[in-house]
């Protein structure tokens, strides 16, 4: 397969480093692999997978990895080991008010985040008019976001997000807090955005959600990929995880060559 | 492709490579990582901080001005009209409190943006854990919102010296040397500290008795002067003490910096802002799993 798609994982493993102390940390990084401090966690281990451009759900219980994958993703964090290539402007809606201040107002916090994507400050005013239109927040645009509701500050998030000509979109969770009737709105929005060519990845417990925006889902369970193609294919798979899943007895296993 | 339970991944004897992550943008929409390069974020959020501490307040953007004219009257009287304190050789009773804010005001500075810096990352997740954020504009936004408070008062205090003295130093045209210098060394020390906030977080409970100690080690209430002799060497270590006295020499005295002072603390500020900015950038990449 000689396609390229914009978001590809190749053998990604990220560990988490578990400190008893955070000064534990430090002296890692200042002396340099001379000795382990810490405990590890593998979120995710030997994952390769590619996404097509089109919506895709990232499907698992909790813990699975998958807030751990868009995080990868996004660039907020770094694997460990393996590679993620991503081609083009990414956006995400990490959680609830991703990258807003609470202090700021709702117009200030717009600004501030098409500035970090590196749009300039003229090009976001002229974009200032249809977000506040699309977040439908009213007079509290100008208020301090931490007076809004969550459903607002959801609102606003994805405006913002989808507003800046993302050509990557990633979206944990967010969704589940909109009405129905933004959610509708959303998937006009989001139809657009595909018919762009815009590759969405969506993390959600919700199979509403999942028949409603994507054509495709990649299912993860303790940092594995399982799974992945079209919703249907993948869906009874995902069942059968769910009926099966005790928390109490996961393991968390490491990619076996990193252990030597 | 069809759904399938994918294998384990097979085992592989090569020797892992650190993980990466390859980006690639369109050309021009690159999201800047210097600080010139984002210097309009700098901007709003130094506007922000700046004015977000005046906001919804009465007297709004009165307050900048109102505390050093305030501070200004009440040393004044203090230290003129009822204990009659002179500031070394100085013949004027108005001088001590002039003498006095020259020295506070820079230190006011330091102190605020190195006390707020250790904790200016914990403060923001949000930024960390959530979104790519230059992170390094942080600390630098601490240090300039709180010297715009000391420029203004700066101002005001030109102005009342011009008043008391009876005459204008054109010396205030060194002013912007000095104040570059403390910038640097004020930055680069914040950089430092945010970074290190992050990982030991007794160092903002530390802060209150380390910047009290640095404070009387540091000619503010007292001249250059009067350090005896076998302590002179502060001045030449201590880059806060050579400013204060430049900030009075330019402001004051109508004198130009002591230029081999200035030479000294200019050096020490250049490397604490090359050291500083350079902990940070090579540490932050670690914040998102910690905090």
């Amino acid at each position: 397969m000689t396609e390229q798609f914009k978001v590809e994982l190749e053998n990604v493993s990220k560990r988490h480093n578990i400190y008893d102390r955070p000064i534990d940390r430090l002296k890692e990084v200042i002396l340099r692999n001379r000795k382990s401090y810490h405990r590890e966690y593998w979120a995710l281990s030997d994952m390769s997978v590619k996404f097509q451009n089109c919506t895709t759900a990232v499907l698992g219980p909790n813990g699975a990895g998958k807030s751990t994958l868009l995080q990868l993703v996004a660039g907020v964090v770094r694997p460990t080991f393996g590679q993620v290539t991503v081609r083009g402007r990414v956006t995400a809606i990490l959680e609830l008010g991703a990258g807003f201040q609470p202090d700021y107002s709702g117009r200030e916090n717009v600004l501030m985040n098409g500035m970090m994507l590196g749009i300039s400050k003229a090009e976001m005013l002229e974009r200032m008019d249809s977000i506040a239109e699309f977040a439908e927040v009213g007079e509290f645009f100008d208020q301090p976001l931490k007076t809004y509701s969550s459903g607002m500050g959801v609102r606003l998030a994805f405006a913002t997000a989808i507003s800046v000509d993302p050509e990557v979109l990633l979206v944990d969770e967010a969704l589940a807090v909109g009405d129905e009737r933004f959610i509708n709105k959303c998937n006009q929005k989001v139809r657009e955005l595909q018919e762009q060519g815009t590759t969405i990845i969506v993390v959600t417990h919700n199979m509403r959600i999942v028949d409603r925006f994507c054509q495709r889902a990649v299912l993860v369970n303790e940092g594995r990929l399982i799974a992945e193609g079209t919703v249907d294919e993948v869906r009874p798979i995902y069942e059968s995880i769910m009926s099966q899943t005790n928390y109490s007895q996961k393991t968390f296993t490491a990619p076996v060559a990193a252990i030597t | 492709m069809t759904a399938a339970v994918t294998d384990r991944p097979k085992q592989e004897d090569k020797p892992r490579i650190p993980g990466s992550r390859i980006s690639t943008v369109a050309a021009g929409s690159e999201a800047p990582t210097s600080l010139w390069g984002n210097r309009a974020l700098i901007g709003l959020m130094v506007h922000r901080d700046f004015i977000g501490r005046y906001k919804g307040s009465l007297l709004g953007a009165f307050w900048p001005l109102i505390n050093p004219i305030g501070h200004l009257v009440l040393y004044t009287f203090l230290f003129c009209i009822v204990l009659k304190v002179k500031f070394g050789a100085s013949d004027s009773t108005g001088n001590f409190a002039l003498y006095l804010m020259a020295g506070l005001l820079p230190w006011g500075c330091l102190a605020e943006s190195l006390s707020r810096s250790t904790t200016v990352i914990l403060e923001s997740p949000n930024l960390v854990k959530r979104v790519v954020f230059p992170l390094q504009i942080l600390p630098v936004v601490l240090v300039i919102s709180s010297l715009l408070s000391e420029l203004v008062a700066f101002g005001i205090l030109f102005v009342a010296a011009t008043i008391t003295l009876h005459k204008v130093n054109p010396t205030i045209l060194f002013l912007p040397l000095i104040v570059i210098s403390q910038i640097l060394f004020t930055g680069g020390l914040s950089c430092l500290l945010a970074s290190l906030g992050v990982y030991i977080r007794d160092i903002r409970h530390l802060m209150a008795l380390g910047l009290s100690a640095w404070m009387y080690a540091t000619p503010i209430v007292y001249p250059a002067s009067a350090l005896p002799a076998n302590l002179q060497f502060l001045i030449w270590i201590n880059p806060m003490a050579g400013i204060v006295t430049d900030y009075r020499r330019v402001l004051l005295e109508g004198n130009p910096p002591d230029w081999p002072v200035y030479a000294s603390y200019t050096a020490v500020a250049l490397i604490a802002w090359f050291l500083g900015y350079g902990f940070f950038q090579k540490t932050k990449k670690s914040f998102a799993d910690i905090i």
